[in-house]
């Protein structure tokens, strides 16, 4: 096994999890006998010793949310009514400081995965739906006197999933996916509740040019199937695919963790041969922030959560 | 200042809801005249036969749409639907409501059945038979192997299929019945074919609608079919595929495939055509839409829709099916014993 292609899952998930002492572990065991989970571990281990790792105060916050609420979605592959119900999701999200500029960048690593359930406006018809998406992303940080923090930068993603109207014949199913990229912003503050420190923050992505995936206007999936898979990917822009998902959350410095609530807003549609997609939800956010946000007046000091990094 | 960058994102917020809000859906209301909108509409901008059948769909619409009174709902409103539906002459084109389901029949009402399974099952069956994922078969004489496939709706597992023509393969010549076969899944038409065909051969030819116009047509797209793992027993010997008029849809594909190949032979009556693969829809009101999508046509791309004339056009009386005699397989038998003393 090559050791080295192993690097950079390893300083990912070191990085996204912000594990140091998985880490520590890198310089205690040399070369890997076998190629084995155990192995990969001692592989990756060895492998670092051959870079250089710094002590950095660039802490890892992780965000873990439940996201529920109601949603709706028109497809008109499908259906031409839209369809309403409820969705359920479940969302990380992973960010730090990045060694740039001063440490006035800082990247993010996003994924969610979600479920919703859906009917006509007649009731009797189901539609369910499942998405799973994957972005990251780097943005430039800036905070002012007010003590209002900015960002503003892009993200790479992926997502997936299909729409699955359960009454239909040869066209039951509409699949999505799509590769884009995406202009982000973000704005915080931070204040007071009584003695309670709370952070509200605005995060909006904005998906702006992508590769996305669509059948032809009466295209069976079985002609796809029988290999007729010309015409399925498309160029996207704002004039044939908008998205937008807006994050604002309330972020509550209880204990050693924080409590976030908070409402997200998104929105994935497309115009493309035709057929017209609209699929969007309002959802209510519930998030556990595992190592707080750091208002508090006794709260780790930044040094307390180092980590090592490149 | 303030008021000017304001201003800006004022101005660049409106322009993404321009650029994303020229995309209504459109937006039928749950009553008469809405779900006939819809209805209308679907089928204007997806049906895929207007012009093989010189359909004047707006024609039809504004026929329809004058017939819409206040009273004109429920049965009343389904009824109106189907009848205009039926305009299309179609078999593929059902409208589905939890109370009915309307379903042009002239297709096969108007035409002799020329099939009585009771016939098949008593006087050439014995009542004995054997069955496996949906075939029916047995062996007529120890040269004359014979299947019934009634639907292909019934899933055919390749081991089913294996058992089937090991069984047979003592036979010279098989008789391939689909006579009421309604069709059903295309993909066993793949898997059936695979076990008569030692090459990938065209399958026919298939089309889908680009766009919303009654002309807005894919190139034809040649699909092929495989044959069978080498390990996997196949006829390749004559066949005999028996039709009536009942034979639509995937049946009226598999004839299609099967036709012209060599040492298949097909007997019968013309078929029932079916040759446009079916889309869903639905109006504001839940009712279901069904109705042709994709042309399919067969591999010389003449369109499989009206049906498919056999080789030996035969009629099985009902009045002779009635005492037990089935001219079709009659017929099929005495060419099956032609073949087999050449």
């Amino acid at each position: 096994m090559n050791r080295f292609t192993l690097l950079p899952a390893i300083s990912m998930l070191a990085l996204f999890t912000g594990r140091a002492e998985a880490f520590d572990r890198f310089v205690e065991v040399g070369e890997p006998p076998e190629c084995s989970a155990d192995s990969v571990v001692r592989a990756l281990e060895g492998t670092m010793c051959c870079f250089s790792f710094h002590e950095v105060k660039r802490p890892v916050t992780q965000v873990y949310m439940l996201e529920a609420g109601g949603t709706s979605a028109l497809d008109t592959y499908l259906s031409p009514v839209r369809y309403h119900g409820y969705n359920l999701s479940l969302a990380g999200s992973w960010s730090k400081r990045l060694p740039w500029g001063g440490n006035s960048w800082q990247m993010t690593f996003d994924a969610d995965a979600g479920f919703s359930r859906m009917l006509n406006p007649a009731k009797n018809a189901l539609m369910l739906g499942f998405d799973a998406s994957f972005a990251w992303g780097a943005a430039w940080t800036r905070t002012i006197d007010t003590g209002v923090s900015f960002t503003a930068g892009g993200s790479v993603s992926a997502e997936c999933g299909v729409l699955y109207l359960t009454r239909n014949s040869n066209n039951p199913a509409s699949a999505k996916a799509a590769l884009s990229i995406a202009a982000t912003a973000s704005a915080s503050y931070p204040f007071r509740i009584g003695r309670l420190p709370v952070r509200v923050s605005d995060r909006v992505s904005l998906p702006s040019l992508s590769v996305f995936f669509s059948p032809q206007y009466g295209e069976t999936y079985y002609e796809i199937y029988l290999g007729n898979r010309s015409g399925l990917a498309h160029f996207g822009w704002w004039g044939n695919r908008f998205c937008i998902d807006n994050l604002l959350a309330f972020d509550l410095d209880i204990g050693p963790s924080a409590l976030r609530l908070g409402y997200r807003y998104t929105l994935r549609s497309s115009w493309t041969n035709s057929l017209n997609t609209q699929i969007q939800s309002h959802s209510f956010v519930v998030g556990w922030i595992p190592h707080g946000i750091g208002l508090r007046r006794n709260a780790p000091s930044p040094e307390a959560i180092s980590i090592y990094s490149l | 200042m303030k008021a000017n960058h304001l201003l800006r994102l004022v101005a660049a917020v409106a322009a993404i809801v321009a650029l994303t809000g020229c995309h209504d859906a459109p937006d039928y209301k749950d009553s008469a005249e809405g779900n006939f909108d819809a209805l209308w509409s679907i089928i204007d901008s997806r049906y895929c036969f207007f012009e093989e059948k010189d359909i004047d769909w707006e024609a039809i619409g504004e026929k329809y749409r004058s017939r819409i009174d206040a009273d004109t709902r429920g049965l009343k409103l389904f009824n109106l639907f189907g009848e205009m539906l039926d305009e299309l002459q179609d078999g593929h084109v059902n409208l589905i409501s939890s109370f009915n389901t309307s379903y042009y029949r002239k297709w096969w009402t108007d035409y002799p059945q020329n099939f009585n399974l009771r016939t098949l099952e008593e006087y050439y069956l014995d009542f004995d038979w054997m069955t496996t994922s949906g075939i029916i078969y047995k062996r007529l004489t120890p040269e004359i192997g014979y299947i019934y496939y009634p639907s292909f709706s019934s899933g055919i597992s390749e081991t089913a299929l294996d058992y089937v023509f090991l069984y047979l393969s003592d036979c010279e010549t098989l008789i391939f019945d689909v006579r009421d076969n309604g069709g059903g899944m295309l993909t066993n038409v793949e898997r059936l074919a695979g076990r008569f065909i030692t090459r990938e051969i065209t399958g026919g030819y298939i089309r889908h609608k680009t766009g919303p116009g009654h002309n807005d047509f894919s190139e034809p797209y040649r699909f092929t079919y495989k044959p069978a793992d080498e390990a996997r027993p196949k006829w390749l010997k004559p066949i005999i595929i028996l039709t009536n008029r009942s034979t639509f849809s995937a049946a009226n594909d598999f004839i299609a495939c099967m036709k012209g190949m060599d040492g298949v032979t097909v007997v019968g009556a013309r078929t029932g055509g079916g040759g446009g693969l079916p889309f869903s829809s639905e109006l504001p009101n839940g009712w279901s839409v069904r109705f042709s999508a994709s042309p399919i046509s067969d591999r010389n791309g003449n369109p499989t829709e009206f049906g498919i004339e056999p080789d030996h056009e035969v009629d099985a009386p009902d009045e002779e099916l009635a005492q037990g005699k089935d001219a079709i397989l009659d017929y099929a038998i005495a060419l099956a014993g032609q073949s087999n003393q050449q």
